[in-house]
């Protein structure tokens, strides 16, 4: 690497500077602070990001202020807390010891019981409150959709969100912003790190030419985003990578350009990031968006990262394959573009060659007359891997009689080994009226296309009934223009309680 | 609560913040895990049998008793009393599986080191030579094998299959209910400090406290005044940690008195939801006659539930004595099995 390479990492901890070498590059962040912090507010309940008990904030420089996004501290990694501040549960008192506003809320309106969840929600509620989240009902849900609760219930968490997020009163916490500030602008930036301990190795370079160099020389290394997903490999399959190559202080690769085309997305854009990008040219996006994990997920999980894990079940892949979107890899100088259905050849297997990694994606303008829509079906509504995931985008023309099918794209997650278009039935709608004669026999023909599996989510056979009647679901939308909703909220309407 | 200068609270039916609010919302409430740790403290991984049911003709532990950390390995040849957890003292719980393994996730052996990585990947290194046997997954087949941890109860009152034959209208179905994990939030945990002339103290999450000190002394053969439990709260419980906890708290205690060492049990999700699971899987077969109003003139339900092979598990109880309904014109009739399958 070209530039200067550091050992240490360098974060503020609670309005307190740390400096660390030499730690297991795949410790995570909540075992630091519960076994060697000894801040032992923050839980473990799943270890997966999925409970939110180990929510933790992390705020970083943003023009003149700070950014705030919750985050589940068990699957994130401490090397990448480099450069940013942490806040913890334990931070939110007063000098004088008051409590938070969110916390001081909370007791009041009876908003724990067993007390193991809530420290997890006053993060995420501390969060809303920084980032100015409306007290609508709607809002709170999505705020604390990555937080469980087993036995309060959630009228009184929601109750006391209520009423914090009203236009916020002034809290002790607001006037420690300046000394994070503070030292958060003497961390080093723009330089790589590499730690090694006991074998293993850690790797953050600054710049995408390094990051080309580094996975040369490593080509066995595992790519670290949001660490979302590799995050688990430690947790759950209690698999460490030898070498971790962290992408997240390349500038260049979290970058979301608009251009002539649609718009670019880079490798390490999260997904709350690319979120209205995405939503600008697709709206029918918002709702899968919304539905990605929940908000700690999406602060911390990439656009890049839901592709590159050739995951069957990425609710991402399908969306974007129906957009049309081309997937842009790198090997050293050399890039290349494929579509982005090419990627994906089989089950845990990508058209990625040694070395080689995504480097972004292009989203492409939506053709005049189309109209994309894409459903999740999950067992639960929020923070829920879907059993089946599928997107619609269909072209039409006007002619005598109604509308013609000018051109179909048609992806499903869940119903293969990969995120898999349904070819045969495009080719089957193309130039045919849209009626729901059409949309009936297309039905038969989409079903045909996938052989799913049966697993825990759903059975082979209702995949398939699912995958027919999401078609339908599209066709009545179109004819009708309005959303169909059978259970939840479905589409982001606004609440009104 | 603020009182008042005689030392009562000044009004009731008033709302109150409960005790510990101020705390749990600092994260300054402490659980189990929150516990500073006594010097030395061992970390104890619970190695569990992947099959539903086998025989295990032998451990051997040896290689991995050199490897770097591992201070202690547990068997059933380590329990010094009684090796038996059942609440209902049955015999058939055992600390960790002696020459049969009766459902997948059963505890064979544990492994304490100081960390519990090292603890966990030693445990993999273990040599444990298993028979697989045909294993009994499903109520169907534990009714075709009649395989009943207890033998079958029927309440019955008045005459069912008189009202059912002479009633106007019958319908016979069944229903089916799955199996749920109790989730509580904060997974099983024991941490268990030994004391002078083999006392011990344990720091339990559990809802019994006093049943975890009787049954964890039998299982050290130690009278119940050399054990002590402590539970300040749990995080969450919800019946999961009535009976559950004492398997952990017995296996802390085991490894705490071998080495001397304070020794922590703390099981993470996946192992807490594979090893534990009390709120059972239901088939009830239904035989329902009514009159053409609807009135209720006879019923016959058959319960049969999915358990694990021990005799403890019998929540059964409340699911078949709650069915006989309000009226005694029910004439219900109910039979409960409990069907032991190797659960998956």
């Amino acid at each position: 690497m070209g530039g200067h390479v550091r050992n240490t990492i360098e974060f503020v901890l609670n309005g307190q500077p740390r400096r660390l070498s030499a730690f297991d590059p795949t410790l995570t962040v909540l075992r630091h602070l519960r076994e060697s912090e000894r801040l032992v507010g923050t839980k473990e309940g799943c270890a997966e990001g999925d409970c939110g008990a180990c929510t933790a904030v992390v705020a970083e420089l943003d023009g003149e202020g700070l950014s705030y996004r919750a985050v589940n501290t068990c699957i994130q990694f401490l090397a990448t807390l480099d450069g940013k501040a942490l806040i913890t549960v334990e931070q939110l008192r007063g000098d004088d010891r008051e409590l938070h506003p969110v916390q001081q809320a909370l007791v009041d309106a009876h908003g724990s019981q067993c007390g193991f969840c809530t420290p997890g929600f006053v993060m995420s509620l501390f969060a809303g409150v920084q980032n100015a989240v409306a007290p609508k009902r709607q809002d709170i849900d999505d705020l604390l959709a990555g937080n469980l609760c087993r036995c309060t219930g959630y009228t009184p968490i929601i109750n006391a969100a209520t009423k914090v997020l009203e236009p916020a009163a002034e809290n002790a916490f607001r006037a420690r912003e300046t000394h994070i500030m503070g030292l958060l602008s003497q961390l080093p930036a723009n330089d790589s790190i590499k730690l090694e301990n006991e074998g293993r190795t850690f790797i953050a370079p600054a710049t995408l030419q390094e990051l080309s160099e580094t996975l040369i020389e490593y080509p066995q290394a595992t790519l670290l985003a949001g660490g979302t997903d590799v995050g688990l490999f430690v947790t759950k399959k209690h698999i460490k990578p030898d070498v971790l190559v962290y992408i997240g202080k390349i500038q260049a690769l979290s970058e979301i350009a608009p251009c002539d085309e649609g718009v670019r997305i880079g490798a390490g854009a999260t997904l709350d990031r690319a979120w209205p990008a995405l939503v600008a040219l697709y709206p029918a996006m918002n709702e899968i968006l919304r539905r990605f994990g929940a908000v700690q997920v999406r602060n911390a999980g990439t656009v890049g990262g839901n592709i590159a894990n050739g995951s069957p079940i990425g609710d991402m892949p399908p969306a974007l394959i129906a957009a049309g979107a081309t997937l842009r890899l790198r090997r050293g100088d050399q890039t290349r573009d494929l579509p982005l259905e090419e990627f994906f050849l089989a089950y845990g297997k990508q058209d990625r060659l040694r070395s080689e990694f995504v480097e972004s994606v292009l989203v492409p303008r939506p053709a005049r007359d189309s109209l994309l829509k894409v459903y999740k079906v999950s067992k639960r509504l929020d923070q829920d891997i879907s059993a089946v995931c599928g997107a619609f985008n269909l072209t039409f023309e006007p002619a005598r009689g109604g509308p013609v099918v000018k051109d179909a794209r048609i992806c499903f997650g869940g119903m293969a080994g990969t995120p898999l278009r349904a070819d045969v039935c495009e080719t089957f709608l193309r130039n045919k009226p849209w009626n729901e004669a059409t949309a009936s026999a297309a039905q038969e023909v989409l079903r045909g296309c996938y052989e799913p599996m049966s697993d825990w989510r759903a059975s082979a056979r209702y995949r398939n009934q699912v995958a027919g009647n999401l078609l339908m679901k599209y066709f009545l939308e179109t004819a009708t223009q309005r959303p169909i909703n059978l259970a939840g909220r479905g589409e982001r309407v606004p609440y009104e309680a | 609560m603020k009182l008042d200068d005689a030392g009562v609270a000044p009004r009731v039916h008033a709302s109150w913040a409960h005790d510990s609010s101020a705390k749990q919302v600092c994260g300054e409430a402490i659980y189990i895990d929150d516990l500073p740790e006594p010097e030395g403290t061992l970390q104890v991984y619970v190695a569990q049998s992947p099959h539903p049911h086998a025989r295990i003709r032998r451990i051997d532990a040896s290689k991995i008793l050199a490897e770097r950390g591992v201070v202690a390995v547990l068997t059933a040849a380590d329990v010094p009393g009684e090796h038996d957890i059942s609440c209902i003292r049955a015999g058939d719980e055992p600390v960790f599986a002696r020459d049969l393994v009766e459902y997948a996730g059963q505890a064979v052996f544990a492994v304490a080191a100081p960390t519990i990585d090292i603890a966990r990947s030693a445990a993999r290194k273990v040599i444990v030579d298993y028979e697989p046997l045909e294993p009994i997954l499903t109520i169907a087949q534990a009714m075709q094998k009649r395989s009943f941890v207890l033998p079958p109860r029927v309440v019955r009152r008045g005459d069912p299959e008189k009202a059912l034959a002479s009633a106007p209208q019958r319908l016979q179905g069944s229903i089916t209910t799955g199996g749920q994990d109790h989730f509580y939030l904060e997974g099983q945990i024991s941490l268990a400090i030994p004391k002078e002339d083999g006392d011990v103290l344990i720091y339990c999450s559990t809802q019994n406290p006093s049943e975890i000190q009787h049954i964890c002394a039998r299982v050290l053969a130690v009278p119940d005044a050399a054990v002590a439990v402590e539970v300040r709260r749990m995080g969450g419980g919800f019946g999961g940690k009535e009976t559950q906890a004492t398997q952990f708290a017995a296996i802390a205690a085991l490894a705490a008195t071998k080495t001397g060492r304070a020794s922590k049990v703390r099981l993470d999700r996946d192992d807490d939801m594979r090893m534990t699971g009390k709120r059972h899987a239901f088939e009830i077969d239904y035989d329902v006659g009514f009159d053409d109003s609807g009135r209720i003139l006879g019923v016959k339900f058959v319960q049969k539930e999915d358990v694990t092979p021990r005799a403890a598990d019998r929540p059964n109880g409340s699911g078949r004595d709650s069915c006989p309904g309000p009226r005694d014109t029910w004439n219900p009739l109910n039979g409960g099995s409990l069907c032991p399958g190797h659960g998956l």
